[in-house]
């Protein structure tokens, strides 16, 4: 590792020589950095004691606002929520209803056939055409 | 070690180093009420330093002096927590500032971009803010580092313009030492190669 010399460059820097160069390519007045640096501790340290001061104080308004704001968000959250629940899963007696009015908009014969359920459905098979057709004829005959 | 206070540690009649400059600076940081006068000797110690390695981060002017600012509040305001050695005050202080210099940093990217994408700007503002009256071997030798990695850049900058230990280094950046020995000896590689490519 070379030794550290300040400001110090090479005129010219072929591959075998090490790196002598410490100083940046940047003409910054005298002194100015150490007053940039003595100007920005200066406020550090007048932010440290503000900001101190101010998270001491017990219940300031913001900290009140703030948390007026986190629970009005959660009550939001949850009724958002809970609203998508119930649109997802629509009630039994809503599905019975619309089943109801568009089974009344039908013929008797085929509301009727509807109706039953699938049990009955299924001994209709043992019962011969004719005798379903005569059964349809009594059920639609005023 | 502070470096304006930097002497060969004088031993007293039992051959036991008497305290350095760091641990008179970390007594006075650890006593509420003389906390301000021991970060003001604390930025008076490091804080040029600390300025110039914002500034190779950053390149320009403006950023660096909104970094330092910002790393001196966050310096000052995490002083009451400090639990480590006097030796770890100076990396502790690079350590906020790199930091802030990566997130100044990366204020500039897109969405998707990478801050190593970042070198045009930063070529481009080094040029804008370049001395001509400085020597061309410190521009050619900054245009080289801004062809490295941000990392490795970073790496290279402590160990060579502030003769930082591995170890000090390897605390700042959270990376291994071995792994900043091999991107240091990487990094000087391809800036002797820049060096000589572009060099007249």
């Amino acid at each position: 590792m070379p030794q550290r010399k300040s400001n110090t460059t090479s005129a010219s820097t072929p591959a075998d020589t090490p790196l002598q160069i410490r100083s940046m390519p940047f003409a910054e007045p005298e002194g100015y950095v150490a007053h940039l640096v003595a100007r920005h501790t200066a406020q550090a340290i007048e932010s440290g004691h503000a900001a101190a001061s101010a998270h001491q104080h017990p219940a300031t308004p913001i900290r009140r606002w703030r948390w007026a704001g986190v629970a009005a968000s959660l009550l939001l959250m949850l009724a958002a929520g809970w609203t998508m629940v119930n649109m997802s899963n629509p009630s039994r007696t809503d599905h019975d209803a619309q089943r109801i009015a568009s089974a009344a908009q039908k013929s008797p014969l085929d509301a009727y056939l509807e109706s039953i359920d699938d049990e009955e459905a299924s001994l209709m098979e043992y019962y011969e055409i004719e005798e379903v057709e005569s059964f349809a004829s009594d059920v639609t005959e005023p | 070690m502070c470096t304006h206070e930097a002497e060969a540690r004088p031993h007293n009649a039992m051959n036991t180093p008497t305290t350095t400059a760091d641990e008179q600076l970390l007594d006075l940081l650890q006593r509420p009420d003389m906390r301000d006068e021991g970060f003001r000797r604390l930025m008076q110690c490091y804080g040029e330093s600390l300025y110039w390695h914002i500034r190779r981060i950053v390149v320009g002017h403006e950023d660096a002096e909104d970094c330092m600012q910002e790393t001196c509040m966050k310096a000052f305001c995490s002083l009451a927590t400090f639990r480590g050695q006097a030796e770890q005050l100076r990396p502790w202080l690079y350590q906020i500032a790199t930091r802030e210099a990566l997130m100044t940093l990366r204020r500039h990217t897109h969405f998707f971009q990478s801050i190593d994408d970042l070198s045009p700007l930063l070529l481009e503002t080094l040029h804008s803010e370049n001395a001509p009256a400085e020597g061309k071997a410190e521009m050619l030798l900054q245009q080289a580092l801004l062809t490295l990695p941000t990392t490795q850049r970073i790496a290279f900058n402590m160990r060579y313009f502030d003769e930082m230990t591995y170890d000090d280094i390897a605390q700042v950046t959270g990376k291994s030492i071995a792994t900043l020995k091999t991107n240091y000896h990487y990094a000087t590689e391809k800036i002797k190669h820049y060096i000589s490519q572009h060099a007249s």
